[in-house]
């Protein structure tokens, strides 16, 4: 600063020398040259020491800023927005100090490559660009590694040797580029090699050898993503293990080590023509920008790369949208699950929080959400509050990190700021949730939180992740309860169907149905869809006509129909135990009491077949054949049992049902049976030993089998394929379910 | 000030004696006191943040001029009840040499007291329920009060063994 403005003064004065000017001005000229590339050694603890001065200054300035905001001389004001000013700029050229250009690093792989190059009998060239970009010395220091790891693998595996090159064309002098630019506020950095690139065959044989991904994924596969496979922990593609490259620790670690500044790596490869890794890095570690948030009385900073989106329920939905999953507060975002962890909870136990405790936190919060609801609903009863809505709010922000994903309940979001990140204190290390503590504008301590840590602080957290795909699968496994659609059609009664069963609701105008030859159409996705009016078909009231119409399209119906409806009321999760006794028709599944209501549960394959017998009467030629038929199905769920043994009736087969893999073992060892149908989770005796005791039973003799589950991941149907069923098949598709019957009793 | 050698306030040191400076300060009724080449500062309380599953001794953290401290409650490390924090409050604030950056809270300050170390007896335990007698390097009778003089070095360490336990 101080040379610069001696420098400056010269020049304002050269007006009145000007015979003098020349001479001056090149003199000056080499004197800023020399001023520019000048450096000093400083230690790096000065340098710590000044930011931490810098930051107490704008902090002071704050203050100030503070206290003369209430008051009116101008002098003072102007004073002070001179401070403001310098201290901002203070403040920045601080920071520069930290910054080294990126040449520091770039420029020792000359020689690694040259001495590489000598030593496989390879002819390489490296060219650097960018090497004037600057990057925190922190974040320096850490990219050398990955970056040596980099250009050794480039070297060693990317250029080929100079005669297999110049027989594919390619310039003798394989060359490798290293370069560094800033693009939209972080720093990349890219190697980028003109050798072979990487063999994918050898990629997708090693994934497969390792067991890392199986045949049928990886034809599904891009060869980017085959490519990336080799940053997966454990990979390592050349077979034989050099002393350059290749020594166990693969790209994964690079990667990891990439991550851990904060930075993402992606790897391009085109086959024959070279390969490109990519390092997207941020300018500083010592400075992050962070979303500060409020719990309790204090503020917390959460770092803003973990950050995915802030979320708010309002009213109604506070109470809808967060439901239960094994205990543990979910919210379904875009169709994925979301786990969510309460901050205030996490905070107030220093005991990690076991599956246990999240329950009862969860169902502590239900509780209070019930209560509240339950008291504006006597407000509004009373009519205290005539057109008072529900007011309720509940934000969460959406967090991930790696593959961990979950929401954080918080009470505030105060707004997003940079801050500076001083580690923890030597004494608190063991502390998981905190990734160290910042100073903010306000002069208070905040700390700011570890994603990472604090989703290791909820252990039933982790194992919900392990579990990813909870969605179907929680469901199922507390079998006996379902998640259930209710819906109104006329007045009186209250109807229910298992959300599984439904495709999705649409909105219609009464206007635009059809009538073609006293059926009802209408034109959906331009497909026309039969309407079913369960009024005609159910002894039941007349649709409310007062109210919009949707229609109910459900899954899994060979033709299209659609079910009118005049609303929907609500989705629960209930239990399936049907009553089939209080109230039945055919069409019906049976009724249940939801919310203190009865509601029916309509069967939508009855009601099909009773609004179209045309369609089922052509099939009667095939009932009489498959009344031949014995079917032994095991199922536990009362609900599941009578409507899958519903299908089969319809369709004609004998069918005798068992309540678990037990019972159904004592039936099969009474008498034959032409096909078996299980379910697979099951007490008493799963589904999959079920199967193995009749395998062994029969010996050799074929009696072919199916298993309805809700299961979809691969190693459960490996296991259900072991244990000896025939194929597998889902429990809610009728047609498909009858027609694969079919298949394996021909 | 409070002079107790009669060498010093007759301004006659003795060679073999060696005087210590302490800062002094009150838990409870208890005098306790550190020796002053320890201290960095006195600071008032201000807004201390809280850590959430830290030792109970571990009152939080404090930013002093720019430089974030922790904050130990010297009463729950003597095992006593929490007490509200009041205008005599102080925090003592360490040199970097004694530990990464900390202070203790204490319910008030008292005067820089000159011993003569003659005059401190090693810390006998007759009571060791009261004082966590592992900080306690000696014990010192004044005119009307015992100083107990604390060890600021082992303060951290012994909030680190509870910790643990």
């Amino acid at each position: 600063m101080i040379p610069d403005d001696n420098d400056s003064l010269p020049v304002n004065a050269s007006n009145a020398v000007s015979t003098k000017l020349n001479n001056k001005d090149t003199i000056h000229k080499e004197s800023k040259e020399n001023i520019e590339n000048e450096s000093i050694r400083v230690k790096v603890s000065v340098l710590n020491r000044l930011m931490a001065l810098a930051g107490e200054m704008v902090l002071v300035r704050n203050q100030q800023i503070q206290l003369i905001s209430d008051q009116s001389n101008s002098a003072m004001r102007t004073s002070i927005q001179k401070l403001d000013l310098v201290t901002s700029e203070l403040q920045n050229c601080v920071m520069q100090t930290r910054m080294q250009p990126v040449s520091i690093v770039f420029n020792k792989f000359n020689r690694i490559v040259r001495d590489l190059g000598e030593k496989l009998d390879k002819e390489i060239n490296l060219n650097i660009k960018g090497g004037e970009v600057e990057l925190d010395k922190n974040i320096l220091e850490a990219l050398t590694d990955p970056l040596t790891h980099m250009i050794r693998n480039s070297c060693d595996h990317g250029i080929e040797s100079p005669s297999i090159r110049s027989q594919k064309s390619k310039n003798r002098v394989g060359t490798i580029n290293l370069s560094a630019w800033h693009e939209s506020g972080k720093v990349l950095v890219e190697v980028k090699d003109d050798g072979n690139g990487i063999n994918l065959e050898s990629v997708k044989r090693n994934a497969l050898k390792k067991g890392l991904k199986t045949e049928v994924e990886l034809g599904a596969m891009a060869e980017k993503e085959v490519a990336n496979l080799i940053l997966l922990p454990g990979f390592s593609t050349v077979e034989e293990v050099s002393d350059i490259s290749g020594r166990g620790v693969g790209m994964d670690v690079v990667r990891s080590n990439i991550e851990k500044i904060g930075g993402t790596l992606e790897l391009d490869t085109i086959s024959g023509q070279g390969s490109s890794i990519r390092l997207q890095l941020p300018l500083t570690l010592a400075i992050i920008p962070c979303l500060v948030i409020k719990s309790g009385e204090f503020n917390f900073a959460i770092p803003q790369v973990n950050l995915e989106e802030l979320v708010t329920l309002y009213n109604e939905e506070v109470r809808e949208k967060i439901e239960l999953a094994r205990g543990c507060e979910v919210y379904r975002l875009r169709n994925q699950l979301l786990p969510m962890i309460r901050l205030n909870e996490v905070l107030d136990s220093p005991e990690p929080l076991t599956m246990e405790k999240m329950s009862k936190i969860s169902g502590k919060y239900q509780e209070i959400q019930e209560q509240e609801y339950d008291e504006f609903k006597k407000m509004q009863a009373e009519s205290k509050w005539k057109d008072g809505k529900y007011r309720q709010s509940l934000t969460f922000a959406v967090l991930k990190t790696g593959l961990i994903k979950y929401g954080l309940v918080i009470d505030e979001v105060i707004g997003t700021e940079e801050v500076v990140v001083k580690s923890m204190h030597p004494h608190l290390k063991n502390l998981d949730c905190y990734a160290g503590a910042t100073i903010m504008g306000d002069g208070r301590v905040a700390l700011i939180l570890d994603v990472v840590g604090m989703a290791k602080h909820c252990q039933s957290f982790l194992n919900i992740e392990e579990e990813q795909k909870i969605d179907l699968k929680v469901k199922s496994s507390n079998d006996s309860t379902q998640g259930v659609l209710i819906f109104r059609y006329g007045k009186s009664e209250k109807f229910a169907i298992p959300l599984s069963m439904v495709s999705r609701i649409e909105k219609i105008d009464m206007q635009d149905i059809e009538f073609v030859g006293g059926t009802e159409f209408i034109t959906i996705d331009q497909t026309s869809t039969q309407i079913l009016r369960l009024d005609k078909l159910l002894n039941v009231s007349e649709l409310d006509q007062q109210k919009d119409t949707y229609l109910l399209l459900p899954k899994n119906i060979a033709k299209p129909y659609g079910i009118l409806i005049s609303g929907i009321e609500d989705s629960v999760e209930c239990d399936l135990n049907l009553n089939t006794e209080s109230y039945m028709e055919s069409g019906l599944m049976g009724t249940t009491i939801i919310n203190e209501n009865m509601t029916l549960f309509i069967d939508i394959y009855q009601l099909i077949d009773k609004a179209d017998p045309g369609w089922s009467q052509h099939q009667s030629n095939e009932k009489s054949i498959n009344s031949k038929f014995k079917i032994l199905f095991a199922e536990d769920v009362l609900f599941f049992r009578n409507l899958v043994k519903g299908y089969l009736e319809s369709a004609g087969y004998n069918i005798v049902v068992a309540e678990n893999g037990k019972k159904a073992l004592e039936a099969f060892q009474k008498q034959e049976f032409d096909i078996i149908i299980s379910d697979i989770e099951m007490p008493v005796m799963d589904g999959n030993e079920f199967m193995r005791n009749v395998r062994n039973i029969l010996n050799n003799k074929v009696v072919p089998s199916i298993a309805l589950t809700a299961l979809t991941e691969e190693k459960d149907i490996k296991i259900i394929a072991d244990s000896g069923f025939n194929i597998y098949e889902h429990k809610m598709d009728r047609e498909r379910l009858l027609s694969r019957v079919a298949e394996l009793l021909s | 000030m409070q002079l107790l050698n009669d060498d010093v306030s007759t301004g006659q040191v003795n060679k073999l004696e060696i005087i210590g400076k302490y800062v002094t300060f009150w838990i409870e009724d208890e005098l306790l006191g550190v020796n002053i080449l320890d201290v960095k500062e006195v600071s008032p309380v201000m807004t201390i943040t809280a850590i959430s599953h830290s030792a109970k001794e571990i009152s939080g953290y404090v930013n002093i001029r720019g430089e974030i401290h922790l904050v130990v409650n010297l009463r729950y490390l003597f095992g006593l009840p929490y007490r509200e924090i009041d205008n005599n409050c102080r925090i003592i604030i360490f040199k970097s040499s004694v530990s990464d950056p900390f202070g203790i809270l204490v319910d008030k300050v008292g005067d820089v007291l000159e011993v003569n170390s003659d005059l401190i007896e090693p810390y006998k335990v007759d009571d060791p329920k009261k004082l966590n007698t592992n900080l306690l390097t000696g014990v010192c009778k004044l005119d009307n009060h015992l100083l107990v003089i604390l060890d600021a070095h082992r303060l951290l360490k012994t909030g680190t063994e509870n910790t643990e336990n």
